[in-house]
């Protein structure tokens, strides 16, 4: 009777573990290549795409060989937690099959003994065959416990470096195991997922980024929205704040090259900093602005308001009215959720000036004292004077036009 | 000043500045773990074929 294909895995998982306890030690030595992309789809939400370019080493292929026709690649390692929207995919963009997480877990169960008997010939099977399978069945909440539990091996076998980083591994997380038809070749396979963004900043947003150190060479790009420049962007240690890699400044699709050198360790992460286009809004909004304080400002100081609200009331009105249509104008809708947000003081400055305008015009309209004119004229002029101001600065400093 | 700097959003300058204003996207991803030294198949099988020895023992096969 052949084997069905669980008990296929079950047999070879060991065989697989021995290669993965090689090919995970030396990720740099067989990984050419590692490209990230990641996409804000809104203030809320990106969407990273990963792909690995990779040649498993001949020694190994044999090793991780599920069946005639099939071999297990470990691509990633991915935290226990729910994935949205994964997808892995081929060099001709066909669907690769994954290893299930309890499928994966038989070959990261042998991976933990290997890993222990690397470290002590010692162990006895009666306390670690639980503690395994508790590292397995564990979850990210475990972890403290787990690692307790492992420091107190420790104490009674001596030190244990491998298992104890595998069992740290594994308790938060599972491995990314391909099924692939074809090993003997160098490959390139891509995978994406989203990521909820958290509490980023308004223009300020830092990513996660393990993988920098798990290929020879490692490149990432980020897909800024429309009307979004990215002012900076760097490839940061989080825990020294060491600055590993820049990019381009004001680039609409900024890159990352680093290379880590070998047996680095490092927290990165890709610091990104964006700013709106100077000529889709700020400029607009600025002369906008600029109009509206002239407006106001000029009849203040020079013009007779209260005979003005006799004469000219009525013209005056539908002039300054006029402003608030200029206004809608430059406050669109239907953009990028990210756009939204970071336009939003500055649409505030705009609201302020459009408003200052209107008071004044419904001041003139129905003919207030002449007290109550010159206040709300003053205050207006000065409101729009001071959003003006506001806005002109913020375009100057804005990004203006396309560079990569 | 602190006024002028919040209106026109001059930006902190250190590191630890820019991290308090904002999280980091943790990645579904973790980093790798910190092996001590590189593991050749060989050792990885000797290993295995030790361990294997031990758990059949232990479980009197």
């Amino acid at each position: 009777m052949l084997p069905w294909p669980g008990e296929v895995l079950e047999e070879r998982a060991g065989e697989i573990a021995v290669a993965f306890a090689a090919l995970l030690t030396r990720q740099a030595a067989w990984r050419h290549r590692r490209v990230e992309t990641i996409s804000v789809l809104s203030h809320e939400l990106v969407r990273r795409h990963v792909s690995v370019d990779f040649t498993v080493p001949l020694e190994h292929r044999e090793e991780i060989r599920l069946s005639d026709t099939e071999w297990i690649v470990p691509l990633a390692f991915l935290a226990k937690r729910l994935l949205v929207h994964f997808d892995l995919r081929a060099e001709d963009e066909t669907s690769v099959p994954l290893l299930r997480s309890d499928e994966a877990q038989q070959i990261a169960r042998e991976l933990l003994y290997v890993m222990l008997d690397l470290d002590t010939e010692q162990a006895v099977e009666e306390d670690v065959g639980p503690l395994i399978e508790w590292i397995l069945a564990a979850t990210a909440k475990d972890g403290p416990d787990v690692a307790a539990a492992v420091d107190e091996l420790q104490e009674r076998l001596g030190p244990l470096p491998g298992f104890a980083a595998a069992a740290e591994w594994l308790t938060g997380g599972f491995l990314l195991c391909a099924v692939l038809t074809d090993v003997s070749r160098r490959r390139v396979l891509k995978f994406a997922y989203d990521e909820p963004l958290g509490m980023p900043g308004r223009s300020l947003h830092f990513y996660d980024a393990p993988g920098c150190t798990e290929a020879a060479s490692y490149h990432a790009e980020v897909e800024v929205p429309d009307e979004l420049r990215a002012r900076s962007i760097e490839l940061v240690d989080d825990p020294s704040g060491a600055v590993l890699a820049t990019g381009a400044r004001d680039a609409d699709r900024p890159a990352i090259h680093y290379s880590a050198p070998a047996g680095t360790r490092l927290q990165p992460i890709l610091t990104v900093r964006y700013g709106a286009e100077r000529a889709r809004f700020l400029i607009p909004a600025a002369v906008v602005a600029w109009v509206i304080a002239l407006v106001l400002a000029l009849p203040y100081l020079f013009a007779d308001l209260p005979a003005l609200a006799t004469s000219g009331g009525p013209a005056i009105t539908i002039l300054l009215s006029s402003s608030a249509v200029f206004s809608g104008l430059v406050l669109r809708s239907g953009e990028h959720p990210l756009v939204r947000l970071m336009l939003a003081r500055y649409r505030l400055w705009l609201v302020v000036a459009t408003i200052a305008a209107v008071v004044a015009g419904a001041a003139l309209a129905f003919r207030a004292s002449e007290g109550t004119l010159l206040l709300t004229w003053g205050i207006g002029a000065v409101a729009a004077v001071l959003s003006a101001g506001i806005l002109t600065i913020e375009a100057a400093r804005a990004p203006a036009a396309a560079k990569r | 000043m602190s006024f002028l700097d919040r209106l026109f959003r001059r930006e902190p300058e250190s590191f630890e500045d820019l991290r308090k204003r904002a999280s980091v996207v943790r990645s579904a991803e973790l980093g790798s773990p910190p092996f001590p030294r590189p593991v050749s198949g060989k050792e990885a099988r000797a290993a295995l074929e030790r361990s294997r020895a031990r758990r059949a023992a232990a479980n009197g096969t």
